[in-house]
């Protein structure tokens, strides 16, 4: 034995009794085992779509998070460009984030691999009215709800009233009334050169292309999913499918700028902002454009819901989508965590916030948020109130993203990264097929892929 | 066996470069080999051996034809491009005259630029509705109004070749210009004595004495062009209709968008198998022209 050690026997007939050493032996024990709780890190991804979003989320999280006893955050923000590699490696490394906010096609991706917790839970406590019963469905699978909607996105028709009103052109109700609005509303320059086209119909090859198509498609009520028995049906609707092509590439042929077969969003937005066309399909960016540009036209801009074919019928949805919260897989602890954090997210007046950091681009998609104050007060809400008013009732309530009709489903992400739409909807406007073998192509290559998928 | 303090101080100051190869090269090109076999759930690594399946559905593949097609056309465009104006270049800046300094760094500007910023600069001038070029396409009535040469397919092709030339002379032209600075002087000073005028003696002792260095650059362009996937990603995305839809763009679609990562080994493995056979023809119908 060393000098300075002795044994217990020792200790316990000396200065230091055994009950003591017990004791102090439970207490060294115990500091070792402090429940994790109390230091907690929760992993915090958005998509990067604007700087003030970010930092509205990043500010409310933290906020959020704090009202926990020694639970943290760490935030990061992710490109779009980055998303889809970082969410896989993150599966495979069992690393899901705890808190993600991002778009229903990443939904369904993580969904599709088992990375996502419920949230319909969350979704109870909250008041399940509240939320637009739409944007709901979207983020739904099997009886649960895999995202709670946060940012309500909205695809719908604005134009320029003054250029209506010069042209003697009132708000179409039909396809054919939309198409003969946007001729009248072509106009020559003092060149002889169009210097004003009547409907700006973006092709780019990757997203614009089947955001365009779809939201046709939907009007007239295609679909590539039965919404009520999910079965895949894009093939079996061929006829409204190639209507809908053949109807859109005559609008481009009748009355878009012929470079617009490969135009994305920032082309057909200052086209609008510019004032080269009268109208386009869009989701509320222009106005913001329109501030920086040209705020000369803001009082000048109206928006109505894409029609349907036929005057007698409302059109049967739009093409939108939403911006969701998940909840990823994690130990229980932090997936407990994490609902609460959700839950003050979820507070009107902050859902009203993270709207606010992207207005009228982003309305709420719950009720209560969409009514708060905080959002009415807004001085572009203000301004907008009427065009708001009608999306937010005549267009959110009835939508569809492409492949998730029927609820999540993995293809819709696919559809977004991949240009096997684009690439068939440019063939056929460029006229290189026809507007049946474009929907064949697709057809084709969505069957396929449904098929990989379900294996 | 016993090695000398020689091999073995050798292998010690080799075995940097070694490790560098074996986790950088050798690895990842094993790894792709294996995948090319594989078909790959990728969010849980479960894979599936199928053989040569992917390869035979990569030659069952309607997009075959048509990507070969504009990887081909891409390649020899861009690479004529390249040379001929990287040679004119060379030979103006060879040029001992005042400025000279000032005007090689301005030429070598698109080479070090950003890939970014060079497709937005190329998007921008050929805007259909505010780019300078389509404007003066537009006036010169080749082109109808507010038409982009992007949206057509032809002249979409022909404009990401324009800018991946742009891009690349620079290269080009300083290899040349540093071969042009090795000709001995003695060479044209002969020739003239033989009464060889401007072109013959370009013909005659400029071009043979730059045949070692375009040797050299030809399979390094070559093997960049083929495989230079951002220019024309962010210029066109390989649109309109697939117009420009090389095949490091088909290898990207399948492997990021469809997530099909065997499938996307195999098109990226016989991309460079081809690259491998063309390289080893080049090298022996080159060195036997030297031979000669």
């Amino acid at each position: 034995m060393s000098p300075g050690q002795f044994p217990i026997e020792e200790a316990g007939s000396g200065a230091i009794p055994r009950s003591r050493l017990a004791a102090a032996a439970m207490f060294i024990a115990m500091l070792f085992t402090v429940p994790p709780a109390a230091a907690q890190e929760l992993s915090v991804w958005t998509n990067l779509t604007t700087a003030a979003q970010a930092t509205v989320i990043q500010k409310q999280v933290t906020a959020c998070a704090a009202k926990q006893t020694g639970v943290s955050v760490k935030f990061e923000t992710v490109p779009f460009g980055a998303m889809y590699t970082r969410l896989i490696t993150a599966l495979r490394k069992n690393e899901m984030p705890n808190l993600m906010n991002t778009l229903e096609g990443a939904v369904a991706f993580v969904q599709a691999k088992n990375g996502l917790v419920s949230v319909t839970d969350l979704v109870q406590s909250l008041g399940k009215d509240d939320f637009l019963p739409s944007y709901l469905a979207a983020a739904s699978k099997g009886g649960e709800v895999w995202g709670l909607p946060d940012w309500a996105l909205h695809q719908e028709v604005w134009y320029r009233k003054d250029l209506f009103a010069a042209a003697g052109v009132k708000v179409p109700r039909s396809w054919d009334e939309l198409l003969a609005a946007a001729k009248a509303l072509n106009k020559p320059g003092p060149d002889g050169k169009p210097e004003v086209y009547g409907f700006a119909v973006p092709m780019g090859r990757s997203l614009v292309a089947p955001q365009t198509y779809f939201q046709i498609l939907y009007s007239a009520g295609g679909t590539i999913f039965d919404p009520k028995t999910a079965e895949y049906v894009f093939g079996d609707q061929k006829e409204i499918a190639v209507k809908a092509m053949q109807y859109m590439i005559d609008l481009y042929k009748a009355a878009s700028p012929p470079a617009s077969i490969e135009w994305s969003w920032a082309e057909y937005r200052t086209a609008f902002v510019k004032g080269q066309v009268a109208m386009t399909n869009e989701w509320g960016a222009v106005v913001q454009m329109a501030v920086e540009q040209n705020p000369a036209i803001l009082d000048k801009m109206d928006v109505f819901p894409f029609p349907g074919p036929t005057a007698d019928k409302k059109p049967v949805a739009a093409l939108n989508g939403g911006y969701y919260y998940l909840v990823g897989k994690s130990s229980p602890e932090k997936v407990a965590a994490s609902k609460k954090v959700l839950t003050c997210l979820y507070e009107p007046a902050l859902v009203a916030e993270r709207a606010n950091s992207r207005p009228i681009f982003a309305i709420p998609a719950t009720k209560s948020a969409f009514n708060n104050d905080v959002y009415q007060s807004n001085a572009q809400v203000k301004q907008f109130k009427p065009l708001i008013d009608k999306i937010f009732n005549e267009v959110m309530p009835s939508w569809y993203r492409y492949g998730m009709e029927a609820g999540l489903h993995p293809i819709t992400g696919q559809i977004e990264a991949t240009t096997f739409i684009g690439d068939a909807i440019q063939s056929a406007a460029l006229g290189k097929i026809t507007a049946a073998a474009a929907v064949d192509q697709i057809d084709q290559q969505l069957r396929f892929q449904v098929e990989l998928l379900s294996r | 066996m016993r090695f000398s303090r020689q091999a073995l101080a050798g292998v010690f100051f080799s075995s940097p470069a070694i490790v560098f190869l074996v986790v950088f090269v050798v690895y990842p090109v094993l790894d792709a080999v294996r995948l090319s076999l594989l078909v790959v759930d990728f969010a849980t690594d479960q894979t599936n051996f199928v053989g040569m399946a992917n390869f035979a559905q990569m030659l069952r593949d309607p997009k075959l034809v048509p990507v070969a097609t504009n990887t081909l056309v891409w390649t020899v465009a861009s690479l004529i491009g390249q040379f001929g104006l990287g040679l004119g270049a060379a030979l103006c800046i060879s040029r001992d005259v005042p400025g000279m300094r000032l005007i090689r760094t301005i030429l070598l500007l698109p080479y070090v630029v950003p890939v970014i910023a060079i497709a937005l600069f190329w998007r921008w001038l050929l805007d259909g509705s505010y780019g300078l070029v389509s404007y003066l396409l537009q006036a010169a009535a080749l082109l109808p109004a507010n038409q982009s040469p992007l949206a057509i397919p032809d002249a979409a092709m022909a404009s990401v070749i324009l800018a991946n030339i742009w891009r690349g002379f620079p290269f080009v032209m300083i290899s040349y210009w540093a071969a042009l600075q090795g000709i001995p002087q003695e060479q044209y000073e002969a020739a003239q004595v033989d009464g060889a005028g401007i072109w013959q003696e370009f013909w005659y002792v400029t071009l043979p004495n730059l045949l070692e260095i375009t040797k050299v650059m030809l399979i390094l362009r070559l093997i960049w062009t083929v495989t230079f996937f951002d220019i024309v990603w962010l210029i066109t995305r390989g649109g309109p209709a697939g117009a420009t839809e090389h095949w490091p763009i088909w290898i990207y679609q399948e492997s990021m968008g469809f997530f099909r990562f065997g499938y996307g080994a195999a098109l990226a493995l016989a991309l460079a198998i081809l690259l491998m056979v063309v390289s080893s023809l080049y090298f022996a119908l080159a060195s036997r022209s030297s031979e000669r």
